[in-house]
This record gives structure tokens, sequence and C-alpha cells, in this order.
């Protein structure tokens, strides 16, 4: 692995005002994530998993602290510039799909491909992530005529199909049955191992944060020791 | 593939809205048909009153003096003019009051129009009613004969072929024969006989008392006008441009009026296109937020919302064009038959052509109004929410 970081998350503090209040829901996270690494994190309900995904992602920003992704700095950044970002360097899977009902397994999967500024005719590389997925001679179908583990493997071929520096999965495997949720992580880390794509897996499953290389726990807004 | 990629995306998620799509469909229809078939009714009518303006005038130049009418001495004016060679033909009318029995044995009161046939009418023939393409010289040649305009054959109830005793002040009576029903050329409520000269001593033993004199010109309308005013200072002087320009003035209020009717309907249906829009966003908010979680910005999605708002505007605006038409020819009727007019049915392209535009623009303005949503929606916490709850 290279020693420079995909992601570095420094000292990141998050507060939003709630009523007359402001509510701190994170304190201070540090980590690095390193290029091909799939990094599980863990935490219970309000611990911060999703803030600190959005995060990282570029959806949101930190209140205080550094994010540096990709060797961009994008706590600061504008929220065109933070647009540039999402396109660019990072790919995202929900727990359930989020595909786009009127378009087809292979128009959900070229759709980040035409965000402005990007060449929205890389077709082939479209077709060869769905057939890297198990999902050649499903093209055509929508959403609605895949099941659950199918709509999740294009959900998948759409992060990477922009070859994005990270990967961020949320409870990737959360709607699948434990066979269709093994096979789907099977798929992650074989993607992960092909492309070299830097992962970081929000979870509460066990046997999915087993497989990742390390695991971060996260617990009242602080990361605590394994 | 990006060229035929969102049109597609468009359509069909415009079908996948189904209902709602046709309801904003139709909530775009129903407004723009109001607009068109107000506009289009409202353009008939300004054709009717403007398109003949000349034989509503009466002549080149109309002289009308009702408060001061004219004695056959002060018409000696018109044959200088006639002998300078400044005007090539002219006429006086003389008008008197009469009445007659109308519907209900009512006694309705109007006002008799005495005139010369020939040279009557200078300026071209009027419109009838009835029977259409009619001549006054040939409807009143023979003693006994009137014409009547559509507002007195209302209130007498009377039509053409029919018979009635008309008393004037002084007279013996006429007992005259309809001939012809003549259209308003205005606004103005006009109850009227035409009468020939011949059968006006039967009507009334005074002088003629002359309210309005026509005359064609042979040079400049504006330079015998100008003389007329001179000469008759109480009295009243029009060209014929002069006569458009008020008759156009006149319409211009009451199309505006129409407009402003029209437009209201299209804002009620605004409000349908508002809620229909408004709900297919509500229902749409997790695709919203997944494009912009993938890097599209503002722009694309307006673009993406614009393209389905366009698309339901220019199918509602296309529906509503057409039925607008249909529904404007019934609306001239009516408004004929109320303003006792007689009109020609006109569809202008112009008209339809904005129908479809305003359709178009209606749609674009309340579909995108509820897209101006604040930016929260691209937060993961959203994103994750709409995503356990789909």
């Amino acid at each position: 692995m290279s020693r420079e970081p995909t992601l570095s998350v420094r000292h990141v503090e998050k507060s939003v005002p709630l009523g007359r209040e402001i509510i701190t829901i994170l304190r201070g996270v540090s980590f690095d994530l390193f290029p091909g690494e799939m990094v599980a994190m863990m935490g219970p309900s309000g611990s911060g998993k999703s803030t600190l995904l959005g995060i990282v992602s570029g959806l949101d920003r930190p209140t205080r602290g550094e994010v540096l992704l990709d060797g961009t700095e994008i706590g600061n950044l504008s929220e065109r510039s933070l647009a540039s970002v999402r396109a660019q360097k990072v790919g995202m899977v929900f727990q359930s799909y989020n595909l786009i009902p009127t378009l087809t397994a292979l128009e959900n999967v070229q759709l980040p491909l035409f965000v402005p500024g990007r060449n929205g005719h890389n077709a082939g590389r479209a077709r060869g992530l769905l057939a890297d997925v198990g999902l050649g001679h499903r093209l055509s179908h929508r959403p609605s005529q895949l099941s659950g583990g199918e709509q999740q493997r294009v959900a998948v071929a759409r992060a990477l199909v922009t070859d994005p520096a990270l990967l961020v999965a949320d409870e990737p495997t959360g709607n699948l049955d434990s066979e269709t949720g093994t096979a789907l992580m099977d798929l992650l880390l074989e993607l992960r191992a092909r492309l070299h794509t830097t992962i970081l897996v929000a979870t509460h499953n066990d046997a999915v944060a087993a497989r990742a290389d390390r695991i971060l726990r996260l617990r009242d807004g602080q990361l605590v020791p394994p | 593939m990006n060229l035929g990629f969102w049109p597609s995306y468009v359509l069909r998620s415009s079908r996948r809205s189904g209902r709602r799509t046709l309801f904003a469909v139709v909530c775009v229809a129903v407004g723009v048909a109001g607009v068109v078939a107000l506009q289009t009714a409202a353009l008939t009518v300004q054709h009717a009153l403007t398109s003949n303006i000349r034989a509503a005038n009466g002549g080149d130049v109309s002289l009308s003096s009702e408060e001061s009418p004219l004695s056959p001495t002060d018409l000696k004016v018109f044959g200088q003019l006639k002998s300078q060679g400044r005007i090539s033909a002219w006429t006086a009318v003389s008008s008197q009051h009469a009445t007659a029995v109308g519907t209900a044995h009512r006694l309705i009161p109007f006002d008799v129009l005495v005139v010369a046939t020939p040279p009557y009418p200078l300026g071209g023939e009027p419109s009838f009613v009835s029977p259409s393409n009619g001549r006054v010289e040939n409807l009143i040649k023979r003693p006994g004969d009137v014409l009547i305009t559509s507002v007195l054959s209302q209130e007498l109830g009377v039509g053409v072929g029919s018979r009635l005793l008309v008393n004037g002040i002084g007279g013996t009576g006429l007992h005259a024969t309809v001939r012809g029903i003549v259209a308003q050329s205005s606004f103005e409520h006009s109850a009227a006989m035409t009468v020939d000269r011949r059968d006006a001593a039967t009507l009334s033993n005074r002088q003629p008392r002359y309210t309005a004199v026509y005359a064609n010109v042979s040079g400049s309308a504006d330079a015998v006008a100008n003389d007329l005013r001179s000469s008759f200072p109480a009295a009243t002087v029009q060209t014929v441009q002069e006569a458009l320009q008020s008759a156009q003035s006149d319409v211009h209020d009451f199309r505006q009026f129409m407009l402003l009717v029209g437009l209201l309907a299209l804002l009620i249906a605004g409000i349908g296109i508002l809620n229909a829009m408004q709900s297919m966003l509500v229902r749409r908010r997790l695709e919203i937020a997944m494009l912009k979680a993938m890097g599209f910005r503002q722009p694309t999605l307006y673009g993406l919302f614009g393209g389905e708002a366009l698309l339901i505007g220019l199918i509602g605006g296309v529906a509503g064009t057409f039925v607008g038409a249909v529904m404007s020819k019934v609306i001239t009727e009516a408004l004929a038959r109320a303003l006792a007019i007689q009109v020609t049915f006109v569809l202008d392209l112009g008209t339809l052509a904005s129908g479809v535009a305003l359709g178009i623009g209606a749609a674009l303005v309340f579909a995108v109004l509820p897209s101006c949503r604040p930016r929260d929606s691209v937060r993961w916490r959203f994103c994750a929410k709409e995503a356990r709850r789909a």
C-alpha cells in the first residue's frame, strides 16, 4: 500500500443546531484510509456514522477539522466544488440501492458519467462493470425487474463507474439475506482487489465488518479503540 | 448518447408520474383554453367592429351633431366643398324620434334616420344580420320599406318581413315593412330605424333636423375634416382613420378585459400545476437527492424538471389551444348575440401559437417554482433516510 492516504480525516467535529441548543455529533474524529484498503465503520445508532459518511463523501461539511480526499481538502469547498468532488472522487452505495426507477440497469450505471464536464459516452465501461458484477445479461432491465441483490450490484457498478478514489457504502447488505449479502461482500472485495479502490463500509453486521482490513468503532461521536 | 438520454429520461419520468402528469396537463389545458377562447372571441369582435370601419363611419369624413342639428342652410357648406372639388359626394341624414309597439304591447321609443338613397350610404354597405349581403338601395326602394338595427329588432321582437306602425311627432304614421336588420358597428347600444326621405313626411310634419352628414373626399380627408370643424364647432367630425383609432381603443379595453379574465383562469390552473408538480417532486425527493449526491448540480436538475414541465406545457398548451378554439366559437356567438353585432369567426394563428407558448411558459413557471428547494435534500442523512423509507 502507498504511504499517502486516500482519505485523511483530522480532528473533525460536527455540531448542528437543534432548536435553541447546539448538538455535537462528532467530537474530534481522526483516521486515515489508504489506497486499496477496505475499512468497516461500526457503532450504535446515533453514534455519528451517517454524519461522518456525509462529511467524507462531500455531502456535508465539518464544523471543525480537515478532510483530505485524494489530496484535496474538501472541508471548506464551495457547493459547486463539492459537487465536482462527489462526481469525480466518490462513489456511494446505499442500503436501499437508490436506483432511478425509470432507467434501465445500464442507464443507471451510466448516469454518473453524464454529470456536466464528464464524458458520458463511455458506455463500454458501464457495460464492462455490469458484466463484472454478473449482470451483463440484465442491461436493459429496470430496477423493478431485478431482485434486491441484483439491484445492489447495479448500485455497486454505478458507484464504481467514475473510477472514484473512495467508495462509501452505508449498510450495503442491510436489505439482503445473508447469502446474498455474503455474495455482495465477495464482489466488493473482488472489485477492490482488481480496481484498487478504497472502501469505507458502515455496518452493524459483524460478519461484514470481519471481512474488512480493519474496523473503526464510533461511539458518541468519537472513535474508540477496538 | 447524452442528447438522446435526457429527453428519454424526461419522457419516462413524466410517464411514470402518471395521474400527476395528467392532472398537470389538464390544468395547463384548462388555463390555456380559457385564454385562447376569450382572446379569439375578443379578436373576432374586434374584427367585426373594425373591418368595415369606412361603412361604420358613413364615408371618408363624418359629421355628427346631435345636440345642435344642422339646418338646410348649413348644408350649403358641403355644396361649396363639392364645387371646389374637395369632396366628391355627400349626403345628409336627418333624425327624429318615433315609437312603435313591441312585444307584450310595450311602446318602444327609437330614433329614425331619414336618408336619401342614393347617394346614401357613401362609405359602403353596412353589415347586415339579415339578409346577409343586403344593399340599402335595394332594400328600401318601395314606400314603407325600412331597415332596423339588431338592437331595435330585439326590442320590437320583429324580423325581416314584419309589418309595424311607426309613429313620429305630428305625422300620420308610417306603415312600415322591415326589409333588413343592420348589425351594430360599435359597443354603443343603438335602437334605430332607417327610412327613405320620401316616407319622412308620414312621420313628422317638422322641418328636417340634420344630425349627420357624410362625405367622400377627393384629396385630404384631414383637411376637409379641419374645415368642417371650423365651420361647425359644436359638431363631432371624424375621418375614417380617427374612427378606426376610436374603435380600436374601445376594442382594446374589451380585449384587455378578456385577456385578464383568461389569465385569471390560467392563474387558477397554475395553482393546480403547482400542486401537481409539488406532489411529483415530493415523490421524487430520493431521486433528486441521488442526482445531487452523484454530483449533478442545480442547473441540471432545473433542466431535468424544466424538461418535464416543457413537455407538460407543450401537451397541455396544444390541447388547451384546440379546446379553446372550439370554445371560442361558442363564446363568440354568445357575444355576438349579446352585443348585437354581426361577426365572422376569425381563428388567428398568432393567438393559437401564443396559446401554446403560454401553456409552456405557465408550466415552466409553476413547475420550476417548487423545485427551488433548499439544498438540505443532498445531505447524507436525507439520502439514507429516504433510502430506508424506499
